[in-house]
């Protein structure tokens, strides 16, 4: 089963997300902040992450420049979920090799859409 | 002639003095934690009653309206439930959009609470008042910009706080007019408040911005309309800014048109930056010049910023290497070649560049 690792501190977002990836059929793995993500995903090394950019402890940004510095993690693709006031980030973020990003307020089904079009990308 | 008191008295009216303050601290650290334990209580019974309501919400949001079970389940709940969990729909409202919001606005109309915000904004009560304001910014819809306008003039001040935000957040052109108003009365809303949302609002909101920078008399409101049309990026208010800078009365409405003018970014406004930087000119608006030709980046002000730097007075000295750093490479390379001279141009050079490559390190390094 694939497996996504989503890592957000906003409890509204993160059960939201959750709830629709798991509807979609993914198995979810869940952080509060950043250093939690970055320990789960180095533990479960999941197929695709889910990363708020502001999370307390480590930004999504930082998780995201982690996870390609090592070889386990440096191949699994990278979705930033920013605030609109926070577009600035997502070059830096794309900078960082994340893969995609979506900004707050998202819609869920949109967010579903582009964790399967990731994926498939990544597996071709 | 009065008889002397007595140290036995004096002693006693210290004891009492005491014994009293002693009676008011205990008196007083009894009722904050009496208040943080009711907090506490009251906390852990809507917790209590939201727990089993929740995951309904959660599952009306993601699956977008296309779940009739959970909508159903969620306008059945009981009227305390509904109490509890209603400042949770809203929330999530400014959290989703498409058709996941429209779930939630479809839920809170079912439930009556857009209808009953529409009426509490008329209620006594300022709490009331302003938690209707709250939810009819969160949800939007016909008739409710009209209604926020109304609460711009209440009579609390919170209440009108909350008001601004809604109309921001609801982002409603036909609001533009009315905030721009705000912005002239001396002290009825918060203008930073009025600011973000007219910011939010967008282009719309700079006509009405426009005709108060030309009308109005007052100087601190001319100040905040110049502010405000910098926060929000108006290409168009660059003449209007330009004109401000060079002929206004008041050197605080031509700092904050300066300022404004490198917030915008406007090449045509350069020549009247570097202007407001020259010695004859207020040390505040230099100042203030100085950093805004950095923000312009213009590399026709790297002269300007290079004799600025040999300044004698200390802060607009330092502004200039600061905003000779930020125009790369013209600015840098300038800065480089003042490093050596002798006098305090080198010291604010070099500050200028260790500062810059500080921050390119940092931007670099994880937080």
């Amino acid at each position: 089963m694939t497996t996504v690792l989503v890592a957000d501190d906003d409890a509204d977002v993160r059960d939201v997300v959750v709830f629709k990836l798991e509807q979609s059929g993914y198995d979810v793995v869940v952080a509060e902040d950043g250093a939690t993500a970055l320990t789960v995903a180095r533990e479960v090394l999941p197929d695709i992450a889910v990363l708020d950019v502001m999370m307390p402890r480590m930004t999504g940004l930082d998780v995201c420049r982690e996870l390609r510095a090592a070889e386990a993690t440096a191949a699994i693709p990278v979705i930033l979920l920013t605030a609109r006031a926070q577009e600035g980030d997502v070059e830096g973020g794309f900078a960082l090799g994340a893969d995609d990003y979506l900004t707050k307020p998202f819609s869920p089904r949109e967010l579903a859409s582009r964790v399967r079009a990731v994926l498939a990308r990544s597996r071709r | 002639m009065t008889s002397p008191v007595s140290p036995s008295v004096d002693r006693e009216w210290l004891v009492v003095a005491v014994v009293c303050l002693a009676v008011v601290l205990v008196a007083l650290v009894v009722a904050l934690l009496a208040g943080r334990w009711w907090r506490r209580v009251v906390e852990a019974r809507r917790a209590r009653l939201v727990a089993p309501a929740r995951p309904w919400l959660v599952r009306l949001v993601a699956g977008g309206g296309t779940d009739p079970a959970a909508l159903e389940r969620l306008v059945a709940v009981d009227a305390r439930t509904w109490r509890a969990l209603e400042p949770a729909a809203v929330d999530i409202l400014g959290k989703v959009r498409g058709e996941a919001r429209a779930a939630v606005v479809g839920l809170l109309e079912r439930r009556g609470s857009v209808e009953r915000a529409m009426r509490g904004v008329h209620r006594r009560s300022a709490v009331v008042r302003a938690r209707s304001a709250h939810l009819l910014g969160a949800v939007g819809g016909p008739g409710t910009s009209a209604l926020l306008v109304r609460l711009l003039d209440d009579r609390d001040p919170e209440v009108r706080a909350v008001a601004v935000r809604a109309l921001g957040r609801l982002a409603d052109p036909a609001a533009a007019e009315a905030l721009v108003h705000g912005l002239r009365r001396p002290s009825a809303l918060p203008h930073h408040l009025v600011m973000v949302a007219l910011r939010r609002i967008g282009p719309t909101a700079v006509p009405p911005l426009l005709a108060a920078a030309a009308e109005e008399s007052d100087v601190l409101v001319r100040a905040r309309v110049a502010e405000a049309l910098g926060l929000m990026g108006a290409v168009a208010a660059a003449p209007v800014l330009v004109a401000m800078l060079r002929d206004d009365r008041s050197t605080e409405v031509r700092l904050r048109a300066a300022r404004a003018l490198g917030r915008i970014g406007a090449p045509s406004s350069v020549s009247d930056v570097i202007a407001a930087a020259s010695d004859r000119e207020p040390v505040a608006l230099r100042v203030t010049a100085a950093e805004a030709l950095g923000a312009l980046g213009a590399r026709r002000a790297v002269p300007v910023l290079t004799d600025l730097v040999g300044d004698p007075v200390h802060w607009v000295a330092h502004t200039a290497a600061a905003s000779l750093a930020a125009i790369r490479p013209d600015g840098v390379t300038a800065l480089t070649g003042l490093v050596d001279r002798p006098g305090p141009a080198a010291r604010h050079a070099r500050e200028a560049l260790v500062t810059a490559n500080a921050k390119t390190l940092l931007a670099r390094a994880p937080s």
